[in-house]
């Protein structure tokens, strides 16, 4: 499925499923809610199948996504997360426009209404916290959508880039006093709009979008309403809210959230010693983890457990995902062949045979066409990264198995 | 439960309670069919114990239960209901609502309450507090946590090391329809909730989905319930008599979860 495919696809308001995962309901009352699944889920459950809670695991509260119940492709409004710097701005989002400024030989200002009358174009995408998977306390800042608006390619090439630019500043409402150089003598305090930026050869090329819906419906403010930059396979923070204000530059930006923060710090090898590089958070990394454990009934003291999951990336394709129990064998999950799109999810799910009453942990790992494998907490990529963002290690799951 | 009287007239109060129970089935039908309602009474225990004849005051004993719809499943069932046949709603607040119960005096008991942060939660993530009393926070992590809120007159936002620990004192009542809203700054994911009230008159549910008053003073009241980790609601009116129990059981469905807003 391409990204332009997505006319059929809209948000699954099927649940039945997940309610007969959490309560383990009769066979019957499951069979009937499986006549009801449409094609965006994960595998189907056997009858039987009950959730095996993960141990230590904070509850899931509201706006986050919930693994343990996930079975729809797209992510329904309820469990998508927001992140904001500076607060929500308010606004009167009708009388909200997009300025395009700077190194253009047509700058010039769009009303949402001329926005909505340019033409208009569906972009699947996972969109993740850069942070996301940094604690057990952080799991859930991840979520699938179709997002709609109108590209920006386009728009800027009718605004007439300058050939000498070498940057495309995108700025969103949110404002906020930032203070550099704070306790010394050249601090300086200025008030200033979030912003985020990348070269103008990535924004012309990457399929950016400015997005107005999400999932068929008007965007919520605090997902950036009413206008979003999207920015398929890159992470969340790349994906400005509130979007106002489109500079064409010259030379590299460097507000809060491009040169200060969102810097990755990570040690690399170099003739036997650690070198640390300090790099910018953009695209997403292979990653994947266990949505839940199911456990059907106790046969001669074993436990019957399947696991399901997802895997996302920067858009290359994902070619492989395996599953290990404790100290066992990696073992090769099944990808879900429909839904597919470039920048969203794959959904995989894996019968793990049985094992023995007690405590187990079960981890995943992705390799993609380039075979890039997920590495795990203890491989340098990880091992020396020391800031928290693009925490994109294998997740080991606890469970605990009665008999 | 300290003012038991004798066995025999324990039997008569029993009766009375019975009849209380049925003549308020309006405090249980909360969107639900009457079937529904009879089919849950089992569980609610027998009446044992009476009012205090001497104060002429009333009691309650109640439980809030979860009747879940496989058609509109509410996620977080899971955490709070311990018996899905059952449905048994844990950490739920509910309180008595009337103009004269704020000259009630303060409830002592409920000054020693701690908040501990454990796997990245706030442990327990639910309570109930009178103004003035306090609330200590610790933090059982190896993580550095924090705890803060942006809610009412004096918000707070402390660093919570490992093995930290804070002491605030709630002072602003708000009651039960605006709760004192914890989070954690480094984890978005934690939350955590402090009713507080300007009477003794609340409760949050135990783990099996009970609670009860004594010495309710006659009168009219609003009785409500909020579980605010599920944004369920319920609410009616109640009339407490002298010398009577009431028992009931406040149902509720998907019909009770409040929406969010966009």
């Amino acid at each position: 499925m391409n990204s332009n495919q997505t006319s059929t696809l809209a948000p699954s308001k099927h649940v039945t499923r997940r309610a007969a995962l959490k309560t383990g309901i009769s066979a019957m009352a499951l069979g009937a809610a499986r006549l009801s699944l449409p094609t965006l889920a994960f595998s189907q459950p056997d009858p039987g199948e009950k959730l095996v809670p993960f141990v230590n695991m904070p509850r899931t509260g509201e706006n986050r996504l919930d693994w343990e119940t996930l079975d729809t492709w797209l992510t329904p409004q309820d469990q998508v997360f927001n992140v904001q710097h500076y607060g929500i701005p308010e606004f009167d989002p009708s009388t909200h426009r997009l300025e395009v400024t700077g190194m253009a030989s047509h700058p010039r200002s769009f009303t949402l209404e001329e926005l909505k009358a340019l033409s208009r174009r569906d972009q699947l995408m996972t969109l993740e916290c850069s942070g996301n998977g940094s604690s057990r306390g952080f799991m859930n800042a991840v979520y699938n959508s179709k997002w709609t608006g109108t590209p920006l390619a386009p728009l800027l090439e009718r605004c007439g880039i300058d050939p000498k630019a070498k940057e495309i500043v995108f700025f969103g409402k949110d404002r906020s006093v930032e203070t550099l150089r704070k306790d010394t003598p050249r601090e300086v305090s200025v008030e200033v709009p979030f912003g985020r930026s990348m070269s103008v050869e990535d924004a012309m090329n990457l399929n950016l979008l400015l997005a107005y819906e999400r999932n068929g419906e008007p965007l919520e403010k605090r997902n950036g309403a009413p206008l979003r930059l999207i920015v398929p396979g890159w992470y969340g923070i790349a994906n400005v809210k509130w979007l106002d204000r489109i500079d064409i530059r010259d030379r590299r930006y460097m507000g809060r959230y491009m040169g200060r923060d969102y810097v990755t710090v990570r040690g690399e090898r170099r003739d036997g010693e650690i070198q640390f590089l300090e790099t910018s958070v953009t695209r997403m990394n292979l990653k994947s983890v266990i949505a839940r454990v199911t456990r059907n009934q106790t046969r001669g003291g074993s436990i019957p457990l399947k696991a399901y999951g997802a895997a996302w990336n920067d858009g290359t394709e994902i070619t492989r995902v395996h599953v290990k129990v404790d100290d066992g064998q990696w073992r090769e999950a099944a990808l879900d062949t429909e839904p597919r799109s470039k920048f969203s999810w794959v959904f995989f799910s894996i019968d793990l045979g049985v094992v023995q009453p007690g405590k187990h942990t079960i981890v995943s790992r992705a390799t993609d066409a380039n075979g890039r494998l997920q590495p795990a907490s203890e491989d340098d990529e990880i091992a020396l990264k020391k800031t928290y963002w693009e925490a994109y290690q294998q997740w080991p799951r606890e469970i605990e198995v009665e008999a | 439960m300290n003012n038991f009287i004798s066995h025999g007239v324990s039997h008569i109060v029993l009766a009375k309670s019975i009849k209380m129970f049925l003549c308020r089935k309006r405090l249980l039908l909360s969107g639900l069919a009457a079937s529904a309602f009879l089919a849950g009474f089992g569980p609610i225990p027998c009446a044992r114990a009476a009012a205090e004849p001497e104060s002429q005051n009333g009691r309650i004993e109640g439980a809030v239960r979860y009747v879940s719809d496989s058609e509109r499943p509410w996620k977080f069932s899971r955490y709070y209901v311990k018996d899905s046949e059952k449905g048994f709603l844990a950490e739920a607040v509910v309180a008595l609502e009337n103009p004269g119960l704020r000259s009630e005096p303060p409830d002592q008991k409920h000054n020693a309450t701690t908040i501990d942060q454990i796997d990245f939660q706030f442990v327990p993530e639910t309570v109930a507090i009178q103004s003035g009393n306090s609330v200590r926070f610790t933090n059982s992590d190896e993580s550095i946590h924090n705890v803060m809120t942006t809610d009412g007159e004096r918000p707070f936002n402390v660093s919570m090391p490992k093995g930290g620990e804070y002491v605030h004192v709630f002072k602003d009542a708000r009651g039960i329809a605006k709760p004192v809203r914890l989070g954690c700054v480094y984890h978005g994911g934690m939350r955590g909730w402090v009713f507080v009230f300007d009477h003794p008159w609340f409760r949050v549910t135990s783990r099996d989905g009970q609670f009860q008053w004594e010495n309710i003073p006659p009168g009219t009241y609003r009785l409500e319930m909020i579980h605010p980790a599920g944004r369920l609601e319920w609410r009616s009116e109640i009339e407490i008599k002298a010398n009577e129990t009431i028992r009931l059981e406040i149902v509720v469905s998907p019909d009770n979860i409040r929406a969010s807003k966009r």
